[in-house]
């Protein structure tokens, strides 16, 4: 399997890479870590006339943590967030979803922005980072020809399966989440068939008590992740019927089989929540 | 179609050569180096038998393109002769019939070598969760997990 021919960038600076898109005449793709691209264009499911890599941008993989904020560069590595060399404002949530993606190998390539933009409904971070109401910066060029940002919601910025708000002449530039409070609780459950697999269902869940916060995140469904705000008696309630009846109720578009896996991943995440609660008292 | 010239250590010799943009890493180093240790499995990721060092870490060959490696450092199967971790590897692997058809080996080893080195305490559940991403279609992965718990129970002793 041998990937179409195409031709090859590798830009140092934000400005120069979306110059280089911008005066490219064909079809181009900016490429972060790869480990999506690199299958599809083996596969020829991508056939891109160029490649713009990203992975000499330096700023991208930077993180920054400043007041209660984490700002996280598009192109740091889940094996970075793994490993704690991002520092940890979720009480464990993040390295322990970077730690289940795919295998070490993947996780050393592949990026947290990367992942946000191929937007596989099964990914974790589309997930993870609609539960944490992550806002992404897009930037572009403006027609002075200088870069220009806008910020977008996770929960806005998938429109479908592997369909998101980002224009052809955008790069994600960065991810910023808000610290936890001492109080917030979470869960995180997925089913796969095998360690490392794309999962068949993705059950998020977070609680903060002290801000009225109880949200709940349904992924990989046949389209962007399910988000229920409102979620404070499912998180109180393990039963299955009640769980069933409620995922439907905001829309869950599943069949017996799929339903079951979301009904099952659910509960488990929220008996995570419980558990901390034991261990806590 | 679009020639770039690439430079990049492999092996501990900086070399400099044209390829084409579209070369992957595993296709470079087997068809252009000749370093044949590095196999092709399912070229999309999933098996593993390509994994390789890519800034010492590990990394799949297969889906990596070689011009993306420009200026950095890869280590194949080749280089691994007189690592110590790597001995210990090869001998409990063939003290512990880890290998068959032999194909996925190379990999296995890149993959047992992280494990070693990076999760000295490692219990047989974890090693074999790390283990996933690397397929073997003949052992049934049990002298494979035994070979590499030896090596982290010998590290630990020592």
């Amino acid at each position: 399997m041998k990937s179409a021919a195409f031709d090859f960038e590798l830009p140092t600076q934000l400005l120069q890479a979306l110059t280089l898109q911008s005066q490219s005449p064909h079809h181009s793709k900016f490429l972060g870590g790869g480990q999506s691209m690199g299958p599809m264009l083996n596969l020829r499911l991508a056939q891109p006339d160029q490649l713009i890599s990203l992975q000499r941008l330096a700023e991208l993989k930077s993180h920054r943590l400043h007041d209660a904020k984490l700002s996280l560069g598009a192109l740091i590595t889940h094996a970075k967030i793994e490993d704690k060399v991002v520092p940890d404002v979720t009480h464990g949530l993040l390295p322990f979803v970077a730690a289940n993606i795919a295998y070490r190998a993947i996780r050393n390539q592949g990026t947290l922005g990367g992942s946000l933009c191929h937007a596989d409904p099964a990914a974790d971070w589309v997930s993870t980072m609609m539960l944490l109401n992550a806002t992404l910066e897009l930037a572009r060029l403006d027609a002075s020809g200088s870069v220009q940002t806008r910020q977008v919601l996770a929960s806005d910025f998938m429109l479908g399966a592997f369909t998101t708000q980002l224009q052809e002449d955008e790069i994600l530039n960065r991810i910023t989440i808000t610290a936890f409070p001492a109080d917030a609780q979470w869960g995180y459950y997925k089913i796969c068939q095998k360690p490392g697999e794309f999962a068949q269902s993705i059950a998020a869940v977070l609680q903060i008590q002290s801000l009225g916060l109880y949200r709940m995140v349904v992924g990989a469904t046949s389209s962007t992740p399910l988000l229920i705000d409102d979620a404070k008696t499912l998180l109180n309630d393990c039963n299955k019927n009640t769980i069933q009846s409620s995922l439907l109720h905001h829309g869950l578009e599943a069949d017996a089989f799929e339903l079951q896996n979301h009904v099952v991943a659910v509960a488990r995440a929220i008996q995570m929540i419980k558990s901390q609660d034991q261990i806590q008292r | 179609m679009q020639t770039i010239t690439l430079s990049l250590s492999v092996n501990g010799q900086i070399l400099d050569r044209q390829i084409q943009a579209r070369t992957s890493l595993a296709d470079f180093l087997r068809e252009d180096l000749l370093l044949t240790g590095t196999n092709l499995g399912c070229e999309h990721g999933v098996c593993g038998a390509c994994t390789l060092q890519i800034e010492g870490t590990p990394a799949r060959s297969c889906i990596t393109l070689a011009a993306s490696c420009e200026s950095k450092k890869v280590r194949t199967i080749e280089d691994f002769q007189n690592d110590d971790t790597m001995s210990a590897l090869r001998e409990a692997f063939s003290k512990e019939h880890a290998l068959q058809c032999g194909y996925c080996t190379p990999g296995m080893l890149m993959t047992a070598h992280d494990i070693v080195n990076r999760i000295a305490l490692a219990d047989e559940a974890r090693v074999r969760k790390e283990l996933a991403g690397n397929l073997c279609r003949c052992t049934g992965y049990s002298g494979i997990v035994k070979a590499i718990l030896s090596v982290l129970h010998a590290r630990r002793q020592a």
